[in-house]
């Protein structure tokens, strides 16, 4: 039997409760299927309903159990590792506290140095050579970790969409072992691509990221990979999701191309 | 009218974690079972009014999680209602596969009226905010109460709960309805 959308949508509270059984189970999930405004709304009563659960006294779980579910999963992982190499994810990376004391330390040395004239400068060159040598790398990791911090901003705004869609590709005949994974945040047109285990790239040859929208590729960029064969990008424009058929990665002339020409080592 | 999707630091954080587990981060994993393995538990051993089985079925739930992190939809659910909805889900499965629903859900009875009159906070949920969920939940007409915890607590579909109330199957679908738009307008004048 139809139900018009009031009725509807006066079932999804007992619907987000898993409370429907029968005609009115079948009616709603069917409607859930198609109905995207529907969606939205029984998606926020499973936010209401997940509340419920703060009625419930939180207990801690015993160590055991604890140590029982990260065994398994670092044994999953490790299972994993043997047909696909899964890189560690990028980590929010805090700015160090530890170089910011370094370089205000060394700083404070090479003024004090400087303060007293350095009698004895044979002696001293050669430390105050050292200690600005430190410096220069100190400012060095500040200004990457500075860099991170950028790109991790730009990734957790991505991963953080309310309306992020992830796209896994697979490894073609080229790289079995490969696996990738895209995260789409359609409301900023941005994406975030990581591949895991693809082989080295020939000589003069980079990986090209692609996506297929309305039946053309576009280039999403070209990166490169670690020793391990892990590599990630950071995508500015992505076309809309609707228009989008397919992601693919191909090993192209350094610096990429404007059409595909080479091998596709991934596709999702 | 659907409340405004509200995005607060503890959320985002959950959302990076899982960011970071479908990307094989043992580390993020361990922290998002700590952040929300007590609230699971708790709800599964109100379930199951069995900690060891509440204990075996979290396990699983954990389990799946890691093993399905990339499908996770931000849209769809918080982090935490995610991995309430596999854990419930999983819960609901054993009970509906062993012969002692009735003497769990006498317990479940037995159990009810702590929630109208509060239950002692354990500091590992934001005490205010649970505060105002019990308080939402004793707010109800205890009729409505009980049918909204028949549902989520234990896993029964109104025409179970009507069933067992012996009432009509339209008294129990208009008192799951009218309480949880209570709850809903309780908990948004917290949120606000």
């Amino acid at each position: 039997m139809m139900k018009d959308t009031a009725a509807l949508a006066d079932l999804l509270p007992a619907h987000a409760l898993g409370a429907l059984d029968g005609e009115d189970l079948t009616v709603v999930d069917a409607a859930l299927r198609v109905d995207r405004e529907l969606q939205s709304a029984a998606a926020a009563w499973q936010r209401e309903v997940e509340q419920l659960a703060l009625a419930a006294e939180p207990l801690q779980v015993s160590e055991t159990t604890r140590a029982r579910v990260l065994q398994r999963i670092a044994q999953d992982s490790a299972v994993r590792t043997k047909a696909v190499s899964v890189v560690a994810p990028a980590r929010p990376v805090a700015p160090d506290p530890g170089n910011r004391w370094l370089l205000r330390a060394v700083a404070a040395v090479l003024a004090v140095a400087v303060a007293w004239g350095l009698s004895d400068r044979s002696n001293m060159r050669g430390e105050v050579n050292r200690l600005q040598d430190n410096l220069a790398q100190v400012s060095a990791q500040l200004a990457k970790a500075s860099n991170e911090i950028v790109t991790l901003k730009a990734q957790s705004h991505i991963v953080a969409s309310p309306d992020m869609h992830p796209v896994v590709l697979a490894g073609l005949e080229a790289a079995p072992a490969s696996v990738a994974r895209t995260f789409i945040s359609p409301h900023d047109g941005k994406a975030l691509f990581y591949a895991y285990s693809l082989p080295a790239p020939p000589t003069g040859k980079q990986y090209q990221l692609w996506f297929i929208a309305d039946g053309k590729p576009v280039s999403a960029g070209v990166f490169d990979v670690d020793r391990e064969g892990n590599g990630s990008l950071l995508v500015d424009h992505v076309a809309p999701l609707a228009s989008i058929q397919a992601w693919a990665v191909t090993i192209e002339p350094m610096g990429g191309l404007a059409a595909p020409s080479g091998a596709m080592v991934l596709k999702g | 009218m659907t409340p405004a999707f509200q995005l607060d630091d503890a959320h985002a954080e959950d959302i990076l974690l899982m960011g970071r587990v479908a990307a094989r981060d043992q580390q993020a994993f361990a922290r998002l079972f700590d952040r929300h393995s007590p609230i699971v538990l708790g709800v599964l051993t109100r379930m199951l009014s069995d900690r060891a089985l509440a204990e075996e079925i979290l396990q699983e739930a954990f389990l799946q999680a890691w093993q399905q992190a990339e499908r996770y939809q931000p849209a769809l659910a918080t982090p935490r209602g995610w991995l309430l909805m596999m854990a419930r889900s999983r819960a609901l499965d054993r009970m509906r596969s062993t012969a002692a629903r009735m003497r769990r859900e006498d317990d479940l009875m037995r159990e009810a009226p702590q929630t109208a009159e509060g239950i002692a906070t354990s500091g590992l949920e934001a005490d205010e905010r649970r505060r105002h969920v019990i308080a939402a939940m004793g707010s109800l007409p205890a009729e409505q109460r009980e049918c909204i915890e028949l549902a989520f607590f234990g896993g029964l579909t109104h025409t179970q709960i009507a069933d067992k109330l012996q009432a009509p199957l339209g008294t129990v679908k208009s008192r799951i309805l009218l309480g949880m738009n209570k709850l809903r307008q309780s908990l948004a004048s917290y949120s606000s």
